[in-house]
C-alpha cells in the first residue's frame, strides 16, 4: 500500500514500455502517462477504472440511476440511512436530473461556444409560461394542447427566441454579452411579475397575462401516447430518458465540425473566423439549442411542478445553473452532471441528520486520503487518533468521573451513536460544543502550518475536535449546517481545482 | 494569368496612411514577397486582403471576383488562408484538432446527420481527418503520431509556426498568405522554412504571398519582390533588382545626409 518511492538515479537504459529509450521525443510525450499511474490497492482500482471504456463508465452511472428510486426503497437501506421512506429521494433525484439538463444546455452556450449568456433561465421561464398557457385553463377557459404537440411547438419557439437574442446582441463580446443577456432574463423575471394588467385597446379591457407573482396553476401532466405522467417517480424516470437523449445529441454535437468550430470560436474568435469558420452563425446556432435544451427541460418542469412562477425563474436560478457548470467543469458534459449532483444532492442530503452526519465523516476521510494518499502513515493517524480519543476518555474517567455525561445531543444513526461513545461529552455540550467549533478551526490552520511530526499530533487532536463539535452542535441544525457545509465545500473545491471537478485547465497564453 | 488583382487599395486610420493607392498582382502559381520596414503597412495589406478590416477605397480581386465588403470566413472560402504574424492558434484544442477545424468552410454535414452520425456524416469525418493528417505529413514527422492528440500548447515555437500553416493548408486554398513565417527562427530553421515555401508551390500547388524579414527567405524563395514604405510601393521586381533600388536602401538603412 506504500507509494514511497526511492528514487535511486541510474544511468539511461533503453525503457521497457513499449520499446521506447529514454529521453526520446515520445518517451518524454509519455511522461505524463506515467507519472500518473498510481501504486497500491486504491491506485490499482483507480487504475483500473480509468482503463475501462468511457461506455462502461457510463453505463455503470446509468444503472446507478436508474436503479436508485427501487434501491432506496427497499427496508434494509431505508434502516441505514435512517429514513421512513424514499419519497424526498426520488424527488431530489428527479430535481437533479431536470437540473442536469439545463445545466448541460447551458453548457453548450457557454461552455463550448464559450458566450457568456446570463440570461439563460429566461429560456427556461418562457418555456414554463408557453406550457401554462398552452396546458391549463388560463386561457380563455382553457387550450389543453396534448403534450406530444406542445411540447416540440415550444421547443421550437424558443430556439427561436434563443436565435433572436443571439441576434441582437451578435456583435458583443465577454462581459458586454453578459450585461445584455443579464438585460433580458431579468426583464423576463419583471414582465412576468408585472404584465397583469395589460390594456388591449380594440377590446377596450385589461388582460391579465401572467397572473404576476402567483403565477398560473393547475398545468397539465405530460402525457406522451396514452401514457400521462403523474407521480414523481414517473417524472424522474422521464427525466432520466430525456437527460440521455441531450447528452448523446450534445456529445454528437461536440465530436462534429460544429463542435470543432465552437471550441475554435471559444479559442480565438478572429482566427476561426479567418479559417473559415462563420463565427456569427455559429454562435447564433449555440444560442438556439441551448435555448431548445433549456425549453426541453422546462417545459416537462413546470408540468412536473404543476405550476409556474416568475421567481423561479430568477438571478437565484441562474447562479444556481452557473454554480453547476463551473463547478463541474465548464466544456466537461460528464463534468456538468457532476456538479448538478454535487449541487443539488448534496444541499438536500444534508438535511437529514443521518445523512449529513454520513457524508461528514466520510467527507472528512475522503479528505484525509486525498491529502495523505493511502499509506501506512494515514492508517497509523487514524489508528492512533482513535487510541488517543479512548484513552482521554480513560483519564477522563478515572481523573473527572462527572465530566463525561453520557448526553445524547443528537438521535442521528449508529454512525453518531457510535462516534458519541467514543467523545466524551460533558453536560453543557451546546456551550462547549460552540467552543470546539472554533477550536476545531483552529486547529486545522495550526496542522496546516506546522511541519511534521508535530504536524501529526495537532492533526488527531483536529480530527476530535471535530468530530466533537460536528456531534455536539453542527449536526444537530441542519438547516443552517447544510448550507454552510455547501458553501465551504464549492469553495474548497474551486480553490483546489479552479477548473472545476472534471474540466481540463486552460491555457490562454501558452 | 492574375489570381489576385489589387488595385489603388487605401486605407487611413484617422490622419496616417496605412495603405496609400497601393497596386499590384500575384499570378497564379508565383511566389510573392512582400518587404518593407516596420510599419510600413504590410500586415494591414494582408488584413485588408482577409477582410479583417475594411479598405476606404480601391479594390481587390481574387479570381475576378471582389473581395471588398466580404466576411473573413466568406474570403476564406474564395480560396485565401493565411497565417498570423504573432500566431494565433487553437492553443487548447490538440493539433490535429486545430487543422480539422479548419475544414469546416468545404465541409457540409448538417445538424441531422450530426446528430444522427448517418454514414455520410462518418465518411466525411475520415476525409476531414484524413486530410488533416495528410496537411501535418507535409512537416516531415514532426506533427505525426503521437503528436497528434497533444495539446497545441505543448508545441515548440517552431512546430506552432509548422501547425499554423498546416491548418491554413486546410481550408483548401488557391492562395496562401504568409505572415512572417521565418520570424524568430534560427538559421537552420529558416533554411527550412525556405525549401518548405518552395515545396509548397512545387508540390502542393499553392500560389504564395509571403511578408518577410529576413531576406535569406526572401532572396531564397521569391520569384517577385516588392517593397513598401510608408504605405506606398516603392519598387517592384527580382530580388536583386529590389534590394538595390536605392528608394528600398533608404527606407531601410536611410540616407547618408
Amino acid at each position: 500500500m506504500s507509494t514511497e518511492r526511492t528514487s535511486e538515479l541510474r544511468p539511461a537504459e533503453p525503457s521497457h514500455e513499449a520499446g521506447l529509450r529514454i529521453g526520446t521525443d515520445e518517451w518524454v510525450a509519455q511522461a505524463e502517462a506515467r507519472r500518473r499511474r498510481r501504486s497500491g490497492a486504491l491506485g490499482k482500482l483507480a487504475d483500473r477504472w480509468a482503463a475501462l471504456p468511457p461506455i462502461a463508465r457510463i453505463g455503470l452511472f446509468a444503472l446507478l440511476l436508474l436503479a436508485a428510486p427501487v434501491v432506496t426503497a427497499a427496508r434494509p437501506v431505508l434502516d441505514l440511512l435512517g429514513i421512513s421512506n424514499n419519497g424526498f429521494i426520488v424527488r431530489i433525484g428527479a430535481t437533479f436530473l431536470a437540473s442536469s439538463i439545463l445545466a448541460v444546455g447551458l453548457n453548450v452556450v457557454v461552455g463550448y461556444a464559450g458566450l457568456l449568456d446570463l440570461g439563460y433561465v429566461a429560456f427556461y421561464g418562457l418555456a414554463g409560461y408557453a406550457y401554462a398557457y398552452l396546458s391549463s385553463d388560463f386561457i380563455n377557459g382553457g387550450v389543453h394542447l396534448p403534450s406530444i404537440l406542445s411540447v416540440p411547438l415550444i421547443i421550437a419557439f424558443t430556439a427561436l427566441m434563443g436565435w433572436f437574442l443571439g441576434s441582437l446582441s451578435i456583435r458583443l463580446y465577454g462581459d458586454y454579452l453578459a450585461i445584455v443577456t443579464l438585460g433580458f432574463g431579468q426583464l423576463f423575471v419583471q414582465l412576468a411579475s408585472t404584465l397583469t394588467r395589460v390594456k388591449v385597446f380594440w377590446l377596450d379591457k385589461t388582460v391579465d397575462l401572467t397572473r404576476g407573482p402567483n403565477g398560473i396553476n393547475n398545468l397539465d401532466n405530460v402525457v406522451l401516447f396514452g401514457y400521462s405522467f403523474r407521480s414523481t417517480l414517473q417524472y424522474y424516470y422521464l427525466f432520466f430518458v430525456m437527460l440521455a437523449v441531450v447528452l448523446v445529441v450534445v456529445h454528437h454535437m461536440n465530436q462534429s465540425r460544429i463542435g470543432r468550430a465552437w471550441r475554435a470560436m471559444r479559442e480565438d474568435d478572429l482566427a476561426a473566423d479567418v479559417m473559415g469558420m462563420p463565427t456569427r452563425r455559429l454562435k447564433l446556432i449555440a444560442f438556439a439549442i441551448g435555448a431548445a435544451i433549456a425549453a426541453l427541460a422546462g417545459t416537462v418542469l413546470a408540468a412536473w411542478q404543476g405550476s409556474v412562477t416568475p421567481g423561479r425563474y430568477d438571478l437565484l436560478a441562474l447562479i444556481d445553473l452557473y454554480a453547476m457548470v463551473v463547478l463541474g467543469g465548464i466544456g466537461s458534459l460528464a463534468g456538468v452532471v457532476l456538479g448538478a449532483f454535487v449541487f443539488t444532492i448534496l444541499p438536500e442530503l444534508l438535511r437529514s441528520v443521518e445523512l449529513a452526519s454520513y457524508l461528514f465523516y466520510l467527507g472528512g476521510l475522503l479528505g484525509l486520503i486525498w491529502w495523505l494518499k493511502p499509506s501506512r502513515r494515514l492508517v497509523v493517524l487514524l489508528a492512533g487518533a482513535f487510541a488517543g480519543g479512548l484513552v482521554f476518555k480513560l483519564l477522563i474517567h478515572w481523573f473527572l468521573p462527572g465530566l463525561d455525561s453520557g448526553a445524547v445531543p443528537s438521535g442521528g444513526s449508529f454512525l453518531n451513536q457510535a462516534v458519541q461513545s467514543w467523545l466524551v461529552i460533558p453536560e453543557k455540550f451546546k456551550a462547549v460544543g460552540n467552543v470546539a467549533i472554533g477550536a476545531a478551526v483552529l486547529m486545522l490552520l495550526v496542522t496546516i502550518l506546522l511541519k511534521p511530526p508535530l504536524r501529526w499530533l495537532t492533526l488527531g487532536l483536529t480530527l476530535y475536535l471535530f468530530a466533537f463539535a460536528w456531534e455536539t452542535r453542527l449536526a444537530t441544525e441542519p438547516s443552517v449546517t447544510r448550507v454552510l457545509i455547501t458553501g465551504v465545500t464549492l469553495i474548497v473545491l474551486m480553490i483546489f481545482r479552479p477548473e472545476g471537478l472534471l474540466g481540463e485547465p486552460r491555457v490562454s497564453v501558452g | 494569368m492574375s489570381l489576385l488583382v489589387v488595385e489603388k487599395l487605401n486605407k487611413h486610420f484617422g490622419g496616417l496612411n496605412v495603405v496609400l493607392n497601393l497596386s499590384f498582382e500575384v499570378n497564379d502559381r508565383e511566389i510573392v514577397s512582400l518587404i518593407g520596414p516596420n510599419g510600413a503597412g504590410k500586415t494591414t495589406v494582408l488584413n485588408l486582403l482577409t477582410g479583417i478590416i475594411p479598405p476606404d477605397s480601391g479594390d481587390m480581386r481574387f479570381d475576378g471576383k471582389t473581395l471588398v465588403g466580404l466576411d473573413p470566413h466568406a474570403i476564406t472560402r474564395l480560396g485565401i488562408a493565411r497565417t498570423f504574424q504573432t500566431l494565433r492558434l487553437f492553443l487548447n484544442m490538440s493539433v490535429i484538432e486545430n487543422v480539422m477545424a479548419a475544414a469546416y468552410s468545404h465541409t457540409h454535414a448538417g445538424l441531422l446527420s450530426i446528430i444522427l452520425r448517418t454514414p455520410g456524416w462518418r465518411r466525411e469525418e475520415a476525409g476531414i481527418r484524413a486530410l488533416a493528417e495528410e496537411k501535418l505529413g507535409f512537416f516531415g514527422e514532426r506533427l505525426l503520431g503521437y503528436r497528434f492528440d497533444q495539446p497545441a500548447y505543448s508545441l515548440s515555437y517552431a512546430n506552432r509556426r509548422r501547425l499554423e500553416i498546416a491548418r491554413a493548408m486546410a481550408t483548401d486554398p488557391k492562395l496562401l498568405l504568409l505572415d512572417e513565417p521565418a520570424a524568430g527562427m534560427n538559421p537552420r530553421e529558416t533554411l527550412e522554412m525556405t525549401e518548405l515555401i518552395g515545396q509548397l508551390r512545387d508540390q502542393a500547388g499553392y500560389t504564395i504571398l509571403f511578408v518577410e524579414h529576413d531576406m535569406n527567405v526572401v532572396g531564397g524563395i521569391s520569384d517577385r519582390v516588392i517593397a513598401l514604405d510608408y504605405g506606398e510601393k516603392i519598387a517592384e521586381g527580382t530580388f536583386e533588382e529590389v534590394t538595390t533600388n536605392e528608394r528600398v536602401v533608404e527606407a531601410y538603412l536611410g540616407r547618408k545626409h
